[in-house]
């Protein structure tokens, strides 16, 4: 069968087939989609969507199918180092050809797990029909299993960004892009995770307040609420009052019984006191929504930086950037490096117009980028 | 007379909740400062204070209550927060902007008291209710009273299955905060 025949199969059975999506029971089938493609198969005595189909369907519509699992891909980082050793036992260029087809698979399921990630995490944040505590143990799994991948993602870019380098000048160009989009795509991951810890956090006030709900519930259930008594008499104040109830023993020295009708009161409540017009004014934090501009990154001025490479034109990027003020800060932590890498991808990312890649490696193994 | 029309939906002893529809003209006069201080002011000297905070706004006694209102508040705050205790332990996502159904109330009340009888008396110890022996007529009062209170409101007037929850919940969750310490 031909892939223009396949879509036709799958429109010409398009009713059966979103049936069974949307998890309906189907007990009986049209043969071609058994027999010619294996869109449904058989459990039990009823029919079900392929899980390949389930995934490809939730991929393209950026949903994530219920057993959806986020892979860290170590095997194919494992592939790809095993592939460079025979190459460097060998010198066969297939290995390079296998190693540039891994690479763009690697970055094709990294970009597919973003998209699932982006929906399990919007998936869980808006389910207000669960159950608290299951909807928290989610989050919590997801949470832990995003925080795996984030220690992965760093080992893993390092064999992109370092390992394979210097093989082949296209696989190294391949890299150099590559490296660049899933930098993106990493930095993803770290909003996903931080959206995910503040809906945790929230949860827990939650379920903590529920607890608090049941016990002071349950003390005026039993009658064992002199405490709340005590607070709402003591600070009267402070407290939601209902005039309704006692507007007669309120008013009664003020105004004549005629005047208690409701409209007489407002009148001649307002004909008591001296009201001015109200100045009126915008509220102050009423202003449209702006995004913040991009600039900083976790406590590095990158404005400050592209400022000054773009005043004094480097000839290596990634080390003027190292050697930056901005940089040397983190020295002390030892972390001086890794936000040179982050603010060199960022910036070279931003400004491919504006650098030139040269053959060359500098001492940190990364490629000499020169900004014109 | 934008001061008077408030102080008569104030005075009708409920909270004006920011995120109600039918107080929409109350708290877009309630938001700027220029008019709630303008209010406050008027309220301070016929004894009352305006109070607004995390968006609702009410009228508090500056001094002592009378017998008569002293039992009324005590009540309406008892009834106001076993009813939410109620609700919480049918939904326990239920927060200030939750959209609750009275078909699902139902429904959740009729499987949990199943296994827990006790939850029943939650019902039943409210002042408002007058047929006890009907749960379908108890869980209306309740909708209908909170209601009245300004905890909840219909999502739309054709519409009485569906309810928001107000900014005025917040209210009791801060007097439950206030009394209940965490373990």
């Amino acid at each position: 069968m031909r892939h223009i025949e396949l879509i036709e199969t799958l429109y010409k059975h398009r009713e059966i087939i979103d049936k069974a999506f949307r998890g309906d029971d189907i007990s009986a089938l049209p043969k071609e989609l058994t027999d010619d493609v294996a869109i449904f198969q058989k459990v039990a005595k009823n029919y079900e969507l392929n899980d390949s189909y389930i995934e490809f369907a939730n991929t393209m519509l950026k949903r994530i199918s219920a057993n959806y699992t986020f892979g860290d891909y170590n095997e194919e980082i494992k592939l790809l180092i095993r592939l460079k050793e025979d190459y460097l036992q060998n010198s066969n260029k297939d290995m390079i050809h296998r190693m540039k087809d891994l690479v763009k698979t690697l970055y094709k399921k990294v970009e597919i797990r973003d998209i699932a990630i982006n929906a399990k995490v919007n998936e869980i944040i808006l389910d207000a029909a669960s159950d608290l505590e299951v909807v928290l143990k989610e989050a919590e799994d997801v949470a832990k299993r995003i925080d795996e991948l984030m220690t992965a993602n760093g080992a893993n870019q390092k064999v992109l960004c370092v390992e394979l380098r210097e093989l082949d000048d296209e696989f190294d160009e391949l890299l150099t892009n590559i490296s660049i989009d899933l930098y993106i795509l990493s930095e993803n991951i770290y909003g996903y995770h931080q959206r995910l810890s503040e809906f945790i956090l929230q949860t827990e006030k939650t379920k903590r307040q529920n607890k608090k709900i049941a016990s002071l519930g349950n003390k005026i259930l039993r009658e064992n609420d002199r405490e709340l008594e005590m607070l709402l008499i003591s600070k009267p104040e402070r407290y939601y009052h209902t005039i309704e109830n006692s507007k007669k023993s309120f008013i009664k020295h003020i105004l004549s019984k005629e005047e208690t009708d409701k409209k007489e009161f407002i009148s001649n409540l307002s004909s008591q006191i001296n009201i001015v017009p109200i100045k009126r004014k915008a509220p102050e934090n009423d202003k449209p929504y702006s995004q913040n501009e991009a600039g900083e990154l976790r406590g590095i001025n990158i404005k400050k930086i592209k400022n000054d490479i773009v005043r004094l034109k480097p000839d290596d990027l990634f080390l003027f950037i190292l050697k930056h003020k901005e940089i040397e800060k983190f020295k002390i932590a030892e972390l001086d490096s890794i936000m040179a890498f982050k603010t060199f991808m960022t910036i070279a990312q931003e400004s491919r117009d504006n650098i030139v890649v040269s053959d060359n490696y500098n001492t940190h193994n990364i490629k000499e980028i020169k900004w014109i | 007379m934008d001061i008077a029309k408030v102080f008569d939906e104030l005075s009708k002893g409920r909270i004006i909740s920011s995120n109600a529809n039918k107080d929409i003209e109350y708290s877009n006069l309630l938001i700027n400062e220029d008019f709630f201080n303008e209010m406050n002011s008027v309220v301070d000297k016929i004894g009352y204070k305006l109070i607004g905070e995390n968006g609702y706004y009410y009228l508090a006694k500056k001094g002592r209550l009378t017998t008569q209102e002293h039992n009324s508040f005590i009540t309406l705050h008892k009834d106001t927060i076993l009813a939410i205790s109620f609700l919480t332990q049918l939904n326990s996502r239920l927060d200030k902007k939750s959209i609750i159904s009275y078909v699902e109330t139902i429904a959740t009340y009729s499987t949990i008291k199943a296994n827990d009888s006790t939850i029943k008396e939650k019902l039943t110890h409210l002042s408002w209710m007058k047929n006890k022996d009907d749960d379908r007529d108890m869980i209306e009062q309740l909708f209908k009273n909170l209601e009245k209170v300004g905890v909840i409101e219909k999502i739309d007037s054709n519409n009485s299955n569906e309810y928001k929850v107000l900014d005025a919940y917040a209210y009791y969750i801060s007097i439950v905060d206030t009394l209940e310490k965490e373990d």
